[in-house]
């Protein structure tokens, strides 16, 4: 397993701030991914998870230890040599798409490999090939704009792959989409991850996203925590850690919530809440 | 071109048209004044350059043939002249600048009275009619003919006399007045300066000579200046010119910073508003060269396009304009159009720098917030 590990963070900590006002989003951090493995990171806001995407993908700057892709150490590496290594080795899948609203759905997948107007065919085919597999063969010629949000990550999905990468990060994914829509993405990230051997690591609120992942990591306070035990808030929706999180119970039953203002909703109708089950 | 180049600046169609169209104006102004700038150049040292002579004899105080108030007297003057082996020949000339009325219209005219027997200072190019006019005759400027109507066969009155036009030339047009010959014995009679001229039109057998010639008039006889063909049409260029060329050069300078403001605040507010997505294509591992050529590729077509329109609406609006307003003497030069594309050139890279430095700022950190 070790020889197909795709990213690899060592002791990573990422410190914001000075003196007083020195915040740790990430507190020595270890991580590993491998090709053909699904890997969802949880928490609460603010634990870290988005710092810790934008570590991995070489966008931002540990202020200390080490982030291995692909078998590259990359800490040493200048701006342009981080750019090539993004742009050779990690695919992004945003929860906004990301898409640039002027060029079509085939050139938005295309320009990861082919800047300029004329691109090579085998940039057009790939591209092409990629709509295809992903139900976009008719929405090709379309715009961000003409296209459902469904659609548009699946255009994204399509650009992260375009460059043939080992590894995909994902930041809340499902985030922008209905519930069918969000079965419909995760489904498809699992599918790149063991059919094309990809390594996907996915940061999301979203409980359902534990569904498709081999693995899942909760981050809190800028660390991994293992041995937690999480329950879904029946009414606000979102992952929430057992041990902290605010508590009902309502006919011998405990229910978790993340807010005051989620628990005040139950209260107020605590049948119609419980049918949905707390996990 | 990039594709993101391409399809930023088309795909906003109305900022195109703004940002080509404020070129264009800044192209049309430079391009306007340039050529306004040669045609005037042209006119007014033109007849000075034309005329068959070496060089030019005038009274001391004058400086040019615009504002000329040189008396001479011609008496003695061919036994003087003949006893100089490097002259080939020379003749009298007269040139007042004066009122003149005809056709029911006011004008202003250079009364010229020219040698009819050596030619010189005479029509340029007979365009109509006589060559040489007789007596009570005039041949005038065609720019004066347009302007006013005046045609062979009219009646001009300048000098207290009624003169029949009975020819029309080219190459005598001082923009602000314009030629009408007449003999120098009528110009004598008329202006009342028997045996006396304006200036005396030297030819030399060597004109590489003339400079010197025409110092050893200053230093031999006092009361008398000498100029060649060349300096005399330069200070008369530099008559007109030389208070018009520091207000041409203000406009020309306002004309570049509006089409540089234009396209500069256009290419910048198209970056900003395209901010978000440079950040995307920083984050999927653009370089800044990229992002950067994007935007000049931009900046430099919009240049090129605003260019193409300027240009091409000069050189329609040249002619144009020229028949609405007859002072609007242009002269459009490959050269002048060659320079006003650099000028674009210039223009386009400079608006492309501010927006260039907000790019290389954008952290593509940002685009993962929703």
């Amino acid at each position: 397993m070790a020889s197909n590990v795709a990213l690899r963070l060592g002791n990573v900590t990422k410190i914001y701030g000075l003196g007083d006002a020195e915040v740790r989003a990430l507190d020595g951090v270890d991580f590993e991914a491998s090709a053909g493995e699904v890997v969802v990171i949880m928490g609460p806001s603010g634990a870290g998870k988005t710092t810790f995407l934008t570590i991995a993908g070489t966008l931002l700057k540990a202020t200390s230890g080490t982030i291995e892709i692909a078998g590259r150490e990359t800490t040493t590496l200048n701006a342009a040599q981080l750019a090539d290594i993004r742009r050779e080795n990690v695919g992004f899948i945003f929860q906004s798409f990301n898409l640039l609203e002027s060029l079509t759905a085939l050139e938005n997948v295309r320009l990861v490999t082919a800047g300029g107007v004329r691109a090579p065919a085998s940039a057009t085919n790939r591209a092409s090939e990629l709509l295809k597999m992903f139900g976009l063969g008719h929405r090709m010629r379309s715009l961000p704009k003409q296209l459902s949000g469904g659609e548009k990550q699946r255009v994204a999905i399509a650009r992260s792959l375009m460059n043939n990468p080992e590894i995909i990060l994902a930041d809340e994914p499902t985030g922008n989409l209905d519930y069918k829509r969000g079965q419909e993405v995760m489904q498809l990230l699992r599918q790149i991850s063991v059919e094309l051997g990809k390594a996907v690591v996915i940061v999301s609120h979203d409980h359902r996203v534990r569904e498709v992942a081999h693995r899942s990591l909760w981050l809190q306070d800028g660390q991994f925590r293992d041995k937690i035990v999480t329950a879904n808030d029946p009414v606000c929706g979102q992952l929430v850690e057992v041990e902290t999180a605010l508590t009902l119970t309502w006919e011998d039953e405990a229910y978790y919530f993340h807010a005051a203002g989620c628990r005040e909703v139950f209260e107020g109708n605590p049948e119609k809440f419980a049918r949905s089950g707390s996990g | 071109m990039l594709i993101v180049a391409r399809k930023n600046l088309f795909s906003e169609r109305t900022r195109l048209v703004i940002s080509v169209g404020g070129i264009a104006l800044s192209v049309l102004l430079i391009t306007f004044l340039l050529a306004l700038f040669r045609g005037w150049n042209e006119k007014i040292g033109g007849f000075v350059d034309d005329v068959d002579a070496d060089i030019w004899i005038a009274r001391e105080g004058t400086t040019d043939f615009i504002v000329a108030a040189s008396i001479l007297p011609l008496e003695g003057a061919d036994e003087r002249f003949g006893q100089i082996d490097s002259i080939a020949r020379w003749s009298p000339l007269i040139a007042i600048p004066m009122g003149a009325t005809g056709n029911g219209s006011e004008m202003d005219i250079h009364l010229i009275g020219f040698d009819p027997v050596s030619e010189m200072g005479g029509p340029v190019r007979v365009t109509e009619g006589e060559s040489i006019p007789g007596p009570g005759e005039v041949i005038i400027d065609e720019a004066l003919s347009r302007r006013y109507g005046m045609d062979i066969g009219d009646t001009l009155n300048a000098a207290g006399t009624d003169w029949e036009v009975v020819g029309k030339s080219s190459g005598g047009d001082f923009v602000a007045s314009q030629a009408v010959f007449v003999t120098i014995e009528q110009a004598q009679e008329a202006l009342l300066l028997e045996g006396l001229a304006t200036f005396l039109l030297v030819e030399m057998h060597d004109p590489d000579r003339a400079q010197g010639y025409a110092r050893t008039i200053e230093h031999n006889v006092p009361g008398l200046v000498g100029f060649t063909s060349e300096d005399f049409a330069a200070a008369t260029r530099d008559r007109i010119l030389g208070d018009v060329i520091p207000i041409l050069t203000v406009i020309l300078i306002l004309a570049f910073i509006v089409g540089l403001a234009v396209s500069g605040l256009t290419i910048y507010t198209a970056t900003v508003e395209k901010a978000r997505e440079y950040g995307i294509l920083k984050a999927v591992g653009f370089k800044n060269s990229y992002l950067y050529r994007a935007v000049f590729e931009q900046s430099i077509v919009t240049g090129l396009l605003g260019f193409g329109t300027g240009a091409g609406l000069t050189i329609l609006a040249g002619s144009f304009i020229q028949d609405l307003v007859p002072q609007f003497v242009t002269l459009i030069r490959w050269q002048d159009i060659l320079g006003v594309a650099g000028i674009t050139l210039i223009m386009s890279v400079l608006a492309a720098y501010v927006p260039v430095r907000r790019i290389a700022a954008i952290d593509p950190v940002a685009v993962f917030k929703a």
